[in-house]
Parts: C-alpha cells; structure tokens; sequence
C-alpha cells in the first residue's frame, strides 16, 4: 500500500505541488515570525549583556515593577553613595551614570525618534571595565558641557560629521552640542533602535535635571571577589531606598522586559499566521475531497481486488503525511526567506526593529514540521475516511460525480456548530475571557459556515450566474451551470476565500468604526481648540513647554495631560494625571459622579465602565503602588464618562503624581483660546512658542482628527498586508481546485469542444465558472465579516470605541478586487481547459 | 461508387498547404466534386515513431454522396473510428486530404475547423454525448447557443416530433434512460441542419430495442429530410439501416456493398475475420 501510495504521488506531482504549497505558505509564515522574533530576543539579551558586561554590580533604587514601561520607572540615587561604594573593601572601580530622556534633531530641527524606540541622553563611562560592549566607533567620549557623542546609526541616518553642531532637547529646552565621537553598542550602531546622547557626567547630571544623584552605580569586584560576594558587601553600606544586585541579575531583568514588550509583536505575528495555516487547511481538505473522488475508480478497483478498507484509508493517510513533510520542509525554508520580508514589512510600517542575525532554533524547525504535517494529516481525515466507503462494484461501473443532496442533518449540525463558535466568540470577546476563546470561537464560526455554506451555495450560484448566463451566452449558462452542479465543491473552493475576506471586512469595519468613535469624540468633547501631541505617539512633551505656553497672547487655558502606570489594588493599570482645573476648561469629560473640584491630592477619579465592573463607590479607598516609590490610599472621589482625551481609565491630581515620579512627561497639552482671537491666529502663536520642541505638533481639531485616521488607516493596511498571505492562499486553493476540475471534466470538455465551443469561449467558461466562486466567497466573507467587526466594536465600547460604521464602499471593493482575482485564479485552468484534446476526450475506448 | 471510381478519383489529389482560410480553400475545388457531401483523399495516418509505429489507415480514399446513410465497418483496429475522426475534423491526418462539400478541412486551422465542426457537422459518440448540467432541450440546442444562433422553430419541432421526446424535454441526461439519451445526442446532431451527421458506434450501449429506435430515427432523417449520414459500427443489424456499407480492414478499404441487408453484411464480415 506504501508503494501504491508513493507511485500514486510521483504520477501526479503537479497535483502534490499545488495542494502542498498552500500548507508551506502557512508554515512559512509560522515559521518566519519565530525566525524573527527569536532574531530580536537573541540580539536584545545579548544587547543587554554587553551592556552590562564586565560589571559586578549594579546599585540602584527600587522599583515596585519590573517593567521599563516609562524611561523613569525607578528613582534616582544620591551621588554620596557613590564615595561610600568606592571606599568599600572588595571594589575595584565604582562609577556612577544618569539617563533620561533628550531628543536629538537632525539638520532641519526635526526630532529624530523612531516608533517602538526611546530616545535617551546617558553619561559616558569614564572607566573602561564598566562601560560593557559601548566603544567607540569614531571620535571620542564628550569631556565638558559643549560636547556630545551620538549612536553611530543616528549619526549616519541624519548625516552628522564629527565637529558639526548638534542640537539636542531635554525636559528644560533645548541646547547645542558639537559632535566629537559616535558610538557602538558591541557590533550594533544602535542600542535597541534608541537614539543615544552621550554627555559628560556634570553635563548629563544638569541637562536631565538630576544633579547630585545617580540613576546607576556600576562597580566591578576586585580580583578574587565574586560579584556576589561583592553584592553583599555593598550591600552593608547601603542606605535605605537603594538596592543592589549583580549586574547579570541587571541584564536579565532588563532582557526580560523588552522580551515581554516584544511578545506582543510575536504574538500578532502568530495569530496571523495561524489564520495562514487555518485557510491552509481548507485547501488541503478540498483538495484531497476532489482527489479521492477523481480517483474513485482506482480506489474501488484496490478494494475490488482484495484491499480492505484500512489499507485504503491508510493509502489516502500516506499521502496526506508526504504532502504535509514535504509542505513543512518547503515551508520551513520559505519561512527563512519570508522574515526578512516580514521585518522590512514591518519596519515600512513604522515599527522599527533592531537588526538582528537570523535564529533558526530547534524549536522553530518542530513546530513547523508538527503543524504542517498535522494539519494536513486532519484536513486529510474526512477525505480518507470517504475512500473507505468506495463500494468494490464502482470500479466497473463508470458513476459520474454523486448528485449531491441538501440533508437535513447537515443542517443542523452547520447551524449547530456556528451558533456554538458564535457563543464561545462572544464569551471571549464579552466575557472577557481572552484571546484564545476569541481565536476559537472564531475558528468554530468558520467551521460551521463552510459546512452551511454547500446549503446556500446553489441558489447562490444561481443568483450570481444569472447576469453571467444572460450576457456569457451559452458559455455563461454552462458556467452557471457548473458551480450550481456539484455545491459542496464550489463551496468548498469558496469557502477559504470567505475566511481570508471576511477577517479583511471585519478588520475594516473595526478601523471604520475606531475613526467614527475618535472623531464623535472630539466633536462631543473638545473644548480647547489646539491639541498638542508627540507625532510618535510617545510621552515625550515636555512641562515646559506648557509652561512658556501659558504666558502667549491669545491662550486662555493651558492644560497638560501626562501619562503612567501604577498597580492598583494589586493589578498594573495606565494612570493620567492631569490638573482639575484647567481640564474642565478645555475637554469635557463628562463626569458621571462626584466632582473634579473633589480631584485634590488623595483623591482619584475612576472611568465609570471601570468603575462598575470592579464596584467602585464612590468614597472607596485604593491602593496604589507607584513604580519609583511606594504606597498610596487614594480615594475615588468622581467618576467620567468620556475618556477619549486622557486615555486611560484612572485620572489623579498632578500634585499626587509628580510626588512619584522624579520627571514628569506630557502626552497631550490642550489649548483653549481667548474669545477675540481666531484659531489660525492661536496656532500662530503656538507654533512658535513651541518651535524649540520640535517632539511636539501643534494641531486644530480637525487636523487631530486627520492625523489619527492616518493612524487608523496604517494600521488597517498592516493588518491587511498581513492579512494577504491568507487570501493569497485561498486564491491558490481556488486555482488548484478549478484545475482539478477542469481535470475531472476532460470528457465534457472535449464534447463542447467537438460540437463547435471555440477554444476561447472554454477559457471565457472556466473563467466565469472562477468568478462566480470567488464573488461567492467574497460577498459571504465580507458579510460574515461585517458581524465579526460590529461584535469586535461592541466588545471594545468600554475603550471608548461606541460607534459602529460599515465602510460600505470598501466592502464593494473588496467584492470587485475577488472577482478580478478570480478571473487570474482562472488563467492556468482556462488555458489547460482550452487545450484538452477533442479527440482523446470524446473516444470511448 | 465500386472501387474502381475511389481509385480513378486518386488523380484528382490537389496538394494544398496548410492554414488556409475556409472561403480560400473552397475556391481552388474542381466543380464537379462539389456534389460530394465529404471525401478523403489518399488519407494515411500513422501512430508512434518509426520502431513502434502503427497505420492505422493506408492510403483510404473514399466518396460520401448527398443524402445518403453510409456505415463503415469493419473488425477491430480496421480503423474505421479513425477514419470517421478524420472526414470529422476531429483529427488531423499524417497526409492526405479531407474535404466537407467544397471546403478543404485539412487545411483549415484550428478556429475554422471549430467553426466547422459546430455549423456545419453533427457528431453521436456511443456515450458522453451530453452535458449533464443541461436539460435535453438544452442539449439539443447546444451547437446553436455556442454559436449565438436561435433554432429555426419549425425545423426544431420537426425533429423533436421525430423523436418522439417531447415530455423528455426538460429532463436533465441523469433521468433520461440511454436510449433516451442517445435520441436526443441525434436530435442535436441534426438540429444544426449539418452537411453530414458522423455517428461513431451510436448503438454501442444500447439494447437491441433502444437501438431500433434510434436507428429508425436516423433512417427516417435520410429519407425525409435527406441528411446525409455516416455511421462507424460493428453491428451487422445496425449497418443493415444503411445504404451503403464501406468495408475496411487493416487501414485500407477493401469493399463495399449497396443496399445492405444483415445477412449479406455478416456473412462479408465472416470473410473478413479470417
């Protein structure tokens, strides 16, 4: 059987190729994105070790969390404990740096930042041991308060010579500083994609406004002395409030925190792929359903001549496991190849990642080759087992296709399992029970469709098929008449371009809806008339900013809007702080309970669809931990409704804030205006206040709105990039598929075209034939994925997503660009379909 | 025509280049063979390569008048379904001509022939002659729609009358019987009005009553409305319907005989078998 299975494959390797290459795509992209992010997280930690290479411990503040969400997540440290440090037995040298945040611009005065990346001001390392893998890479190290050493890739991109003037902006304004070196980070000109100024310590003490304080102190044991010998030893003479730990401790609690920040991208990446896989299936099990039917005649003939049902079942196994490892191998490789096209992906759509060598681990190799070769091998399950009921007698009797019949119990079992994935969805999207409920809920809903979906696809193929068949002539009405034939294979076929168009639809929906719900915002809420914003989307706007704004002609209210995270009652959460007063002056936040005049130093105001999930009164006390010092019982004294301007769902005084956090950043300043000036006049003034902050952008309402459906709109197009490795494979499943049908109606062919069918009205049949499924696929998909977004958009109200807009218009589009893709799924077929020879085709013998 | 007259015609051979156009073609045709309804001339056709090579016919040259129902016969690999392939248009010689009424089909290319073949040639295989997505009304109209032609409404009921089909009509070929199926493989073969009718083994797979039918239907179509058909068949008792038989063995025509009765044709084939 083994043999009979093997020659089986080498006989038809067109067919093993197509059906094999939808599964290798999908396994390609599984395994570029492990390719890639394990590329990222060997660099990182790498990264991360040689900074802390050579270093013996590292002496710092406490943190709450490990987590460096913010630049600040710690304290900073008195320079003192520098000199007690160096004067303790078993250090050799000790040294102490300070970072934070400073925004270098290029020759134009535009901020240089790169989306997913800090940028940093850092002081040299004077001594050599401590300084890990930074060298130099011209030049040399700052030495007074004019100098200033850069990232070598920030240098080259911006085209900075050494001895040219740059000019760099901190929390306090902004300062030039002549380049004397570039610098290295081991082989990398980058550390992680940062932008890195280098000072000399006073300078960098007194430009990131930390002077006589250390955010690090970095000492290395004298010979014989173990870091951790060491460790114990400083610890003795450490005052309260500082810690310290060895410094590959250091390395790997800061690795495992970009790790975790980086988990989000591998995890977005996988999804995807999943769905890759998951439409990759579809094909696989089409394709081995027509195969095993094409070859019904060979199969009853095995069984005629004494095969038995397991030896054909094991026959149809065989080749679905040589598909699938031959799938896995190709796709491995492929996978390879695609992660450099997934990271430059990436990298056009701003999310700038660090260079990294390509890591094929073990485990990427397994996993590949489990879920290609399992996957096919389950795809393949129903068709094998349909082999099997071949009866022995079909060999000698030539049965066409079985006429298929609508059943009952295929109705109530499709209508079954899509209600069963719609409610798992919902609980998983509602529930709040996760993403994997979600993921599932998802993957049972498509399920069920395609099993409904041979139920409507007659009628619905006759429907499409009318303007086909009025215009098409008798070319058309065949057409017609084919994809209305044999249901379950055009649904079938149509059914992986559905899931690939309906994930598009819903997606589009979702940004559609995000746009609506941000603008109603901003129309509903906004009462300043200029909102200041980093276009990275960072918190970089610097208080001063604010400051120098409050003094311009023009400007009523001035009121800054920062950013955090805090624990609360035990769990992380974003915290805004803003400032009572002025806030009611420029947005209203629609507050539902309490009052912001009650929004004093203790006091917390709590989002009020937060607030009722975690029964919030108000008068409760929470417990608050902030990341750089310690506890806080703040009361909730109010809670709002609209939170589209602060963006998070807890609201505390600065003053509460600014105790907790050495060095406060803005996300957002708003700006109301005096009544007597005009808002272009206003934006004027604005502009130029803030010119020396080039990090900030000064818009009117309408240019806000503007710039974030610029947002939206590049994040739809990534997600439908990503999106089109699915849609392409089911576009090749529809190839495969016509192919394998065109195959199947050789006879009928050649009669067509010995009663006078010209060779082009074949192609034109077989391309109709390609339309109607794929506009069938794609009207389903779309409509299906019109439900998935309005639930997606309804499961996200509590973020403030709270309007549902179907982008009509795009969804027609997505229709039309299905069709025409069906019209070049059918080129190859139309063409071999064309060509059949009349001869061959209509001979008996 | 005996013998002799298929020989003396082996003079008129005209050699013609080939992928001509059909008006071309019919233009450079001496006017007296312009009453045949088909010809070949010198027609050989050669399978394989030199080592393994198979004639399947030798230098056939063979007249078919107007309105007359010839069968060819013969035992098998005689060649006679190759030879019908050929005055079909269905495939192409390794030499010798081939010639619809005035209209070289040899020399035409492949567009023309198809062309050909749906106006001007009715075909009935012994199986797979209709599409199943169609009903038999369909079927019937098939070359017709391909060609974007609507059916003459009289000459449409006519032959469905003929055929006796008429609440058969909107049945799909999966519900009609093969004696049903095949009658309405002839009604389309000649709703088109072709130059010629080309059966190959139309009976094959049919029951001795089914195939009186049918073959009853295609004498009633030579004799009403003066069809000209040619039928490949091995069955005595079909060849009996013709008018003429043409015998073939070994890729050459050996005999004929007029006015066939099924005695006379087997008693022949008896000869020929051994």
């Amino acid at each position: 059987m083994l043999r009979v299975a093997i020659q089986g494959l080498l006989a038809h390797k067109l067919r093993v190729l197509l059906s094999s290459l939808s599964i290798a795509l999908g396994v390609a992209f599984i395994a570029g994105t492990l390719v890639l992010t394990d590329g990222l997280n060997a660099s990182l930690t790498s990264g991360y070790k040689d900074q802390y290479a050579g270093t013996g411990v590292v002496v710092r503040a406490p943190s709450a969390f490990e987590d460096t969400d913010a630049l600040d997540q710690r304290g900073p440290v008195p320079a003192t404990v520098l000199d007690q440090i160096r004067h303790t037995q078993g250090v050799k040298d000790a040294e102490g740096s300070v970072t934070g945040w400073a925004m270098i611009t290029d020759k134009r005065g535009k901020a240089i930042t790169r989306e997913g990346s800090t940028t940093q001001g850092t002081s040299a390392h004077q001594v050599a041991a401590l300084a890990g893998k930074t060298n130099l890479a011209s030049g040399r190290m700052p030495t007074n308060g004019s100098e200033t050493a850069i990232d070598a890739a920030t240098a080259k991109s911006a085209g900075f010579k050494l001895g040219e003037p740059v000019r760099i902006v901190f929390r306090t304004g902004q300062q030039a500083f002549t380049l004397v070196g570039t610098v290295k980070f081991g082989n990398e000109s980058s550390f992680a994609g940062n932008t890195t100024a280098f000072f000399d310590t006073d300078t960098a003490q007194r430009a990131l406004g930390k002077v006589g304080q250390f955010d690090e102190i970095r000492a290395n044991p004298s010979h014989g002395v173990t870091p951790a010998a060491l460790r114990n030893d400083v610890a003795q003479v450490l005052p309260n409030g500082v810690e310290v730990v060895t410094g590959s401790t250091a390395a790997s609690e800061a690795a495992k925190t970009i790790k975790n920040s980086y988990t989000f991208v591998n995890a977005l990446l996988l999804v995807f792929a999943a769905i890759a896989v998951f439409v990759g299936s579809f094909i696989i099990w089409n394709t081995f359903s027509i195969l095993v039917a094409q070859r019904t005649r060979e199969l009853a003939l095995l069984r005629a001549v004494g095969a038995t049902r397991r030896q054909v079942r094991r026959s149809v196994v065989i080749e679905s496991l040589v598909v699938g490892t031959v799938a896995s191998i190709v796709g491995i490789v492929g996978g390879v190849v695609l992660s450099v096209g997934l990271k430059s992906l990436l990298t056009a759509f701003g999310l700038d990642l660090p260079s990294s060598s390509l890591q094929v681990k073990p485990r990427t190799i397994i996993v590949g080759m489990l879920v290609g070769v399992v996957v096919t091998l389950i795809a393949a399950l129903a068709p094998s087992r349909k082999a099997t009921r071949i009866p022995p007698v079909a060999a000698l009797r030539d049965t066409g296709p079985p006429v298929w019949r609508a059943s009952r119990a295929r109705l109530f079992t499709s209508v079954g399992i899509t209600l069963a994935g719609v409610l798992v969805l919902a609980a998983g999207l509602f529930g709040g029970a996760g993403a994997l409920l979600v993921g599932v809920g998802v993957a049972a809903t498509f399920i069920g469709i395609t099993a409904m979906f041979p139920l409507v696809a007659r009628p619905a193929s006759r429907w499409l098929g009318a303007p086909i068949a009025r215009f098409g002539g008798s070319t058309g009405a065949i057409a017609q008449g084919n994809a209305m034939r044999n249901p379950k294979r055009t649904a079938s076929t149509a059914a992986a371009l559905m899931i690939g168009l309906s994930l598009v639809a819903s997606m589009g929906v979702l940004a559609a809806s995000l746009k609506a719900s941000i603008n109603k915002s901003v129309d509903k809420s906004a009462i300043a008339q200029l909102i200041l914003t980093d276009p990275t989307g960072n918190t970089t706007l610097s208080p001063a900013a604010a400051e120098a704004l409050r003094h311009q002609p023009g400007v009523a209210t001035v009121s800054e809007i920062g950013y955090g995270s805090a624990k609360i009652d035990g769990s992380r959460h974003y915290v805004a702080p803003v400032d009572p007063t002025t806030l009611a002056k420029t947005v209203d936040i629609e507050v539902a309970k309490g009052s912001l005049n009650d929004l004093k130093d203790g006091g917390i105001f709590v989002y009020d669809h937060t607030a009722t999930s975690q029964n919030y009164k108000l008068g409760d006390v929470l417990t608050v931990q902030w990341p750089q010092s310690g506890q806080d019982k703040l009361r909730v004294v109010g809670t709002f409704k609209e939170k589209g301007a602060v963006g998070n769902d807890y609201l505390v005084p600065f003053v509460t804030f600014d105790r907790h956090t050495a060095q406060r950043l803005d996300s957002t300043i708003l700006i109301a205006k005096t009544p007597g000036t005009s808002v272009a006049q206003l934006k004027k003034t604005v502009d130029a206040a803030v010119s020396a902050y080039p990090n900030v952008r000064v818009d009117t309402l309408a240019q806000f709105k503007h710039h974030i459906a610029g947002q939206v709109n590049k994040f739809l197009a990534l997600i439908v990039v990503l999106l089109a490795l699915a849609v392409i494979i089911a576009l090749l499943g529809i190839v495969n598929t016509l192919a394998l049908s065109v195959f199947e109606r050789t006879r009928e062919l050649g009669l067509l075209r010995a009663v006078g069918m010209t060779r082009e009205q074949v192609r034109a049949m077989v391309r109709y034939e390609s339309v109607i499924i794929s506009v069938l696929g794609a009207i389903v998909g779309v409509l299906v994925g019109i439900g998935f977004g309005v639930a997606l958009v309804h499961a996200l109200a509590n973020q403030g997503v709270d309007v549902v807009k179907i982008p009509a218009l795009q969804m027609i589009v997505y229709v039309v660009l299905a069709g025409i893709a069906g019209v070049l799924a059918a080129i190859g077929p139309a063409r071999s379909a064309a060509n059949v020879d009349v001869l061959r085709a209509v001979v008996t013998e | 025509m005996s013998l002799e007259s298929a020989s003396k015609s082996d003079e008129k051979t005209v050699n013609i280049p080939k992928a001509r156009s059909a008006s071309e073609a019919t233009a450079a045709v001496p006017p007296d063979l312009q009453v045949l309804a088909a010809r070949a001339v010198e027609l050989t056709k050669v399978y394989g390569t030199e080592s393994a090579e198979v004639v399947a016919l030798d230098n056939v040259s063979v007249d078919f008048a107007k309105a007359q129902f010839t069968a060819i016969m013969g035992p098998s690999g005689s060649g006679k379904s190759t030879l019908l392939h050929c005055l079909a248009g269905l495939d192409a010689p390794t030499s010798g001509s081939v010639w619809l009424g005035d209209t070289e089909i040899t020399a035409l290319n492949d567009r023309d022939l198809t062309l050909l073949r749906r106006d001007r040639v009715g075909f009935i295989f012994q199986a797979f002659n209709l599409l199943p997505t169609l009903t038999a009304a369909q079927n019937i109209t098939l070359p017709l729609d391909i060609a974007g032609r609507k059916a003459d409404k009289e000459w449409a009921k006519r032959v469905i009358d003929t055929i006796d089909l008429a609440d058969r009509l909107s049945h799909r070929p999966a519900e009609l019987s093969g004696g049903q199926q095949q009658r309405v493989a002839a009604a389309r073969a000649l709703t088109t009005r072709p130059d010629v009718v080309f059966a190959d083994e139309p009976t094959g797979a049919l029951d001795s009553h089914s195939a009186g039918e049918l073959l009853g239907f295609l004498r009633q179509a030579t004799n009403e409305f003066s069809q000209t058909i040619v039928m490949v068949t091995h069955d005595a008792t079909a060849a009996a319907y013709a008018d003429r038989v043409v015998f073939l063995a070994d890729g050459r025509i050996v005999d004929e005989m007029a006015t066939p009765t099924a005695e006379r044709v087997l008693d022949y084939m008896k000869t020929l078998g051994d």
